[in-house]
């Protein structure tokens, strides 16, 4: 059955509830002269329980045990300080998490320093190895000065490793907790993030798990956007796995498996529920419009210290609440269609004469009025 | 939603630890627990209640269906246990009412291909125990076409999963 003819016989099926039991038949006959639809309706009518579902009982013994997460982490691969990866060093781990295991590396011909990235904790079949390594390959053609740069895509151990510039400064997330970030320098930051998405969305890259964890704020106090493409790259890693789940599943009824798989298929997220769209969490298809959404979270976050839900709270009402609002529309309709939207929208709002204040100055600054501060009430002390 | 997503799975799992026997589950009662704690009571606008309990209701199933997936591959041949009821009513034992959580599962992904919004009233009435009023409120539609919408997809979830 298809969503067209679902739709009919649905129609007739509402109205047909709307009758009394001994009145269906006949109704039915009436609005269906197609016979094809008029035997779906009965067979729908005839089993029909007002109850299913309404009280409701599991299968015996399928709830009762409570451990774990379906998003427990990967296992972390065998890799430590000291080991190469290609021609990398590895100096230490950097992290682990949701989208793979990320260690930091001494580029030995170049000297400098990169971020390795593994994108498969378990060596993958070659095929899907294959693919996110054509995902990964999609992301390294993004440059762009928001966007950390991917050097190269490597294979070590039978798994796939991104090798990405290693971003000095701090990651936004830290700095999110920390403090409160001057409008501003937020609405820069915006444009400046607003400006890479458009980039990478040019080439028909959506980022998908944008978060402040994938972002990092460089020294001088612009940001850069890390991980682009890669949780492209890894979905192909988890519907895969999630595939051979559900075939073990299913294995019964084979014939339903591949009607399971593409259901499944699309219940495949990878992402952060915090800053994922609600067409992401729903698993529909997403576009370009969801990392706008998930941006929408992020600023909303960096300038209110909290994320969108659950508060009832609003920004200052200012132009700048206006944009963040049309970021955050539910419906992907409602928001700012291109991330080059974004930008034109916010690059007015971005004040010339307050330009971005560095960190490291804002620090320095606050420093010396610390000193200042000690010094004069030393000083009143003394006299 | 981080906070969310945790909330929920540690509530669901205590509810579903101290689930033995003739004790009863109540998602209506996870959701709107961990609802109320996230929430502070000032202006909530629609929307963001909207999308509070679409995630939550996609955060049930998940747990869910999870909880069914490792039950079922733990237990292949677990002999007779005793039913387990996740609606608020302890309703006595009745077979035709016992619901498969994967089979399910499996024939609302199917219903979203056809009906995306059917699908996810079908989430937010199973798995988040809203209301049909509450389920109207939150998607802006009217509660008869609500009601219209979860008598018809009960019809064609339970013809799928009965392969009739």
């Amino acid at each position: 059955m298809n969503a067209e003819e679902w739709r009919a016989a649905k129609a007739v099926l509402a109205e047909a509830l709307l009758v009394p039991p001994d009145e269906r038949e006949a109704l039915v006959v009436a609005r269906c002269p197609d016979p094809v639809l008029r035997r779906e309706v009965q067979a729908f009518l005839n089993q029909y329980d007002e109850d299913f579902l309404e009280t409701v009982r599991t299968v015996p013994g399928t709830l009762n045990s409570a451990t774990g997460g379906a998003d427990d982490a990967d296992p972390p691969p065998d890799i430590h300080a000291g080991d190469r990866i290609g021609p990398y060093a590895v100096l230490e781990r950097l992290g682990a998490g949701g989208m793979g295991h990320v260690f930091l590396g001494n580029d030995t011909r170049l000297r400098r320093k990169v971020a390795l990235k593994c994108l498969s904790a378990a060596a993958p079949a070659s095929e899907l190895r294959t693919r996110i390594l054509h995902e990964a390959r999609a992301a390294a053609r993004i440059t762009h000065p928001h966007i950390a740069i991917v050097h190269d895509v490597i294979e070590h151990d039978d798994r796939p490793f991104l090798v990405m510039e290693y971003v000095e400064g701090e990651n936004l997330a830290v700095m999110i907790k920390r403090e409160r970030l001057p409008l501003d320098r937020i609405v820069t930051m915006t444009r400046q993030l607003a400006s890479a998405l458009a980039a990478a969305h040019g080439k028909g890259i959506v980022h998908r798990d944008l978060k402040p964890a994938n972002i990092q704020v460089t020294p001088d106090g612009s940001v850069k956007i890390l991980d682009f493409g890669v949780a492209h790259a890894m979905s192909a890693a988890a519907t895969a796995a999630a595939a051979d789940v559900m075939a073990t599943l299913t294995t019964s009824t084979a014939t339903d498996t591949v009607g399971t798989l593409q259901a499944d298929r699309r219940m495949m997220h990878p992402g952060t529920p915090a800053y994922m769209s609600p067409e992401q969490m729903f698993g529909r298809a997403i576009d370009q419009r969801s990392d706008i959404y998930s941006l929408g979270v992020i600023v909303y976050e960096m300038a209110t210290g909290h994320r969108p839900y659950a508060t009832g709270d609003r920004l200052e009402p200012s132009q700048f609440n206006d944009v963040v609002t049309k970021m955050l529309a539910v419906r992907p309709e409602d928001r700012y269609q291109t991330a080059g939207e974004l930008e034109a929208a916010v690059g007015p709002l971005v004040a010339p004469a307050r330009a971005v204040e560095p960190r490291s100055l804002s620090r320095a600054v606050a420093r010396i009025a610390r000193r200042v501060a000690g010094l004069m009430s030393r000083f009143r002390r003394a006299t | 939603m981080e906070r969310v997503q945790g909330e929920l799975r540690r509530l669901a799992a205590g509810y579903l630890r101290h689930e033995r026997g003739g004790r009863t589950l109540q998602p209506t009662a996870v959701v709107n627990e961990a609802y109320i704690r996230l929430l502070p009571q000032r202006g909530v606008s629609w929307e963001n209640r909207a999308h509070f309990f679409g995630i939550a209701a996609k955060m049930m199933r998940r747990v869910l269906v999870d909880h069914a997936r490792r039950k079922r591959a733990v237990k292949r041949d677990a002999g007779p246990v005793e039913p387990v009821s996740i609606s608020g009513v302890p309703s006595p034992a009745r077979e035709a009412d016992a619901v498969d959580v994967l089979a399910l599962h499996t024939a609302l992904s199917e219903l979203a291909r056809l009906d995306n919004r059917q699908a996810e009233i079908v989430e937010m009435r199973f798995f988040a125990g809203l209301t049909v009023e509450e389920i109207a409120e939150v998607l802006e539609i009217s509660p008869a076409t609500v009601k219209r919408e979860w008598a018809t997809a009960k019809m064609w979830l339970r013809r799928q999963m009965q392969g009739l």
